[in-house]
């Protein structure tokens, strides 16, 4: 190869012509048999690949180990006090609107409620004044039929698609959308066809893996694993239906070792149409397969031959739990925000006593940074129930949060933003709908194509003031905004091309 | 319809650094060069890729405004080196 370098490198030179392409790969080959060449034919392209190979290499590095996978963290990634104490299901903002009985007893907050919504002037589309009680029985049992009006994305065709959306949310769930416990074939609590002969796993590793393949063959998003943690399990425990509080350790059919904790994708061209009845069709279709996800799962449990309940909105606090099984992070809005589908999803849980497994670590995500940052969830809020402050606090800081007959459903001693969730749920009742405007304009929630991976890959490595420019690119390029009628003409096209080819990506 | 630009960025990624190498038998490229004209290259290609991208989500929006920022500065940074970096130096021919 030497010689014949030579001979072309003599017979080029020769020639005074340029090195041909034959030339120049010869060339190559002998520059790299003899590193101490005195005089390299091209000593820039040289240098050039080889600061670009470990520029490759570097930013291989370290989007690995900053970007999505996030970076392992002992504890979660916030602070929590160490007063912090579980939730009494009964100072649940659904617990109250959903159960008489207890906005009776509890008449000095139902009295603080109503006059603060009298102060915002909520009303329902035919006039009537907000009572917590009354607005939960519109909205849930009376049905859609009286908030149909003729404007896209609030007619009858779009109400129609939420109600069917919903459909098995209710054949299979039940109330557990309102936190009810023990409810429908899910998520009952029997564990009769639980098999007397247990399968045993080979290691820890190997369980977690077959858990979470059931989990992704019944339908789930994204599967983690954590330990039972009685801060996020609600306790007492409360059924609305019989007003009668149930203990885990008297009522409950087991002791909870592990939460296997499962995310729901939700539609995105159906978040997008934020607020209207077609986002709470996207969002009823989540809570209709939460149902399906966790209900399999704890049957594939029980036939392995361990106790298990699956769980949807009741048990316990779905965010935290999800936040410890290393799947994302909580954002301003108070959801979770996963790596690639954003708050775009619905949690739902299987509580089981199986305990031979691989537990997940929590992860930082930078979700904190970038939301403290951004505001275009509480921007976007319709009834200006998110936190526009900078700082997140232990404690609740918005108006009326001096009264403690006004901020009973929030539960201190988490670091976070503490949102309003009662202007929240009236705007609920106001519009008829579940909104979603917050998971609608959050920059998170993108369907899953590469840009937007490459993205959210970037976004842990940028300092503060990038988040913010990163939050108007966003507006810029057109995502996220608000109602937004072209959405709802957008998403009843998405169905055009299902007869060839699967359009059922969610994102 | 993804597959078939990554397909299209692929190949004129290759053409790109064909294109450098021929050039490079013509001119004295510095590293400043061939990192600037290189970068400007990919910064194009990945504009294509961002509008093809943003086309099949459904962001007519996103997809204009990435063929214009990205691919407006890639295009800028490609011409700049090729008028102050590359021509200025054509590689001198021994006689």
């Amino acid at each position: 190869m030497k010689d014949q370098h030579d001979r072309l490198e003599r017979t080029g030179e020769e020639r005074g012509e340029a090195p041909r392409r034959a030339d120049a790969d010869a060339m190559q080959s002998a520059v790299h048999a003899q590193p101490d060449a005195e005089t390299p034919r091209n000593p820039g392209r040289r240098e050039f690949f080889k600061l670009a190979g470990a520029g490759a290499a570097a930013v291989a590095v370290g989007a690995t180990s900053s970007g999505c996978a996030g970076r392992v963290v002992d504890d979660l990634p916030t602070e929590i006090r160490d007063d912090v104490e579980p939730v009494d299901q009964r100072d649940l903002l659904f617990s109250m609107v959903a159960s008489p009985v207890l906005a009776q007893r509890e008449k000095e907050r139902t009295k603080a409620w109503e006059a603060a919504a009298a102060k915002r002037s909520v009303k329902s589309a035919d006039g009537s004044p907000f009572t917590p009680v009354g607005a939960f029985k519109r909205f849930f049992f009376e049905g859609t039929k009286k908030y149909e009006r003729n404007q896209p994305g609030w007619s009858q065709l779009d109400f129609a698609l939420e109600e069917g959306a919903w459909g098995t949310a209710g054949w299979l769930g039940g109330m557990s959308a309102a936190g009810v416990p023990n409810q429908g074939p899910a998520y009952k609590w029997d564990q009769s066809e639980v098999r007397e002969e247990k399968w045993e796993f080979e290691s820890e590793q190997q369980a977690a893996e077959a858990i979470k393949t059931a989990a992704r063959l019944y339908g789930a998003a994204r599967c983690g694993i954590t330990r039972n943690d009685p801060r996020w399990n609600f306790d007492p425990l409360y059924d609305i239906e019989q007003d009668r509080t149930l203990s885990w350790e008297k009522d409950f059919p087991f002791e909870p070792r592990s939460v296997i904790v499962l995310l729901v994708e939700m539609d995105y061209r159906g978040i997008r149409t934020a607020p209207s009845a077609v986002e709470s069709g996207a969002a009823g279709q989540g809570y209709s397969e939460m149902a399906m996800v966790a209900g399999q799962l704890a049957k594939f449990l029980h036939h392995l031959g361990y106790q298990a309940v699956a769980s949807g909105n009741d048990l316990g606090l779905c965010v935290p739990y999800a936040v410890a099984a290393g799947l994302g992070q909580e954002g301003r809005h108070g959801a979770l925000i996963a790596p690639s589908l954003g708050p775009r999803l619905r949690i739902c849980k299987v509580y089981t006593e199986f305990d031979f497994v691989e537990y997940d670590q929590p992860r930082d995500y930078k979700v904190t940074s970038f939301c403290t940052h951004c505001k275009r969830c509480a921007d976007a809020c319709p009834s200006q129930a998110i936190s526009h402050d900078d700082a997140r606090t232990f404690e609740p800081v918005y108006e009326g949060s001096e009264d403690p007959n006004y901020t009973w459903n929030n539960n201190p001693g988490v670091l976070k933003w503490h949102n309003d969730m009662k202007k929240c749920f009236e705007f609920w009742y106001e519009s008829g709908s579940d909104c979603g405007s917050c998971i609608n304009a959050c920059p998170y929630n993108k369907p899953d194509i590469w840009h937007h991976t490459f993205t959210d890959a970037l976004q842990p490595a940028m300092p503060g003031p990038l988040h913010w420019l990163m939050k108007e690119g966003d507006r810029v390029f057109g995502y996220g905004s608000v109602n937004d009628e072209a959405q709802v003409e957008q998403f009843w096209k998405t169905g055009r091309s299902l007869r060839s080819k699967s359009m059922n990506r969610k994102g | 319809m993804l597959g078939f630009t990554w397909f299209c960025v692929g190949a004129l990624s290759v053409g790109a650094v064909w294109g450098m190498l021929e050039l490079s038998k013509r001119y004295e490229l510095s590293v400043l060069a061939w990192a600037l004209a290189l970068g400007g290259v990919a910064t194009v290609l990945f504009a294509l890729a961002w509008t093809v991208g943003s086309i099949v989500e459904g962001e007519p929006q996103a997809a204009a405004m990435g063929a214009t920022l990205f691919g407006g500065l890639g295009v800028s940074i490609v011409a700049l080196t090729w008028r102050l970096l590359i021509a200025p130096s054509p590689r001198r021919r021994d006689v």
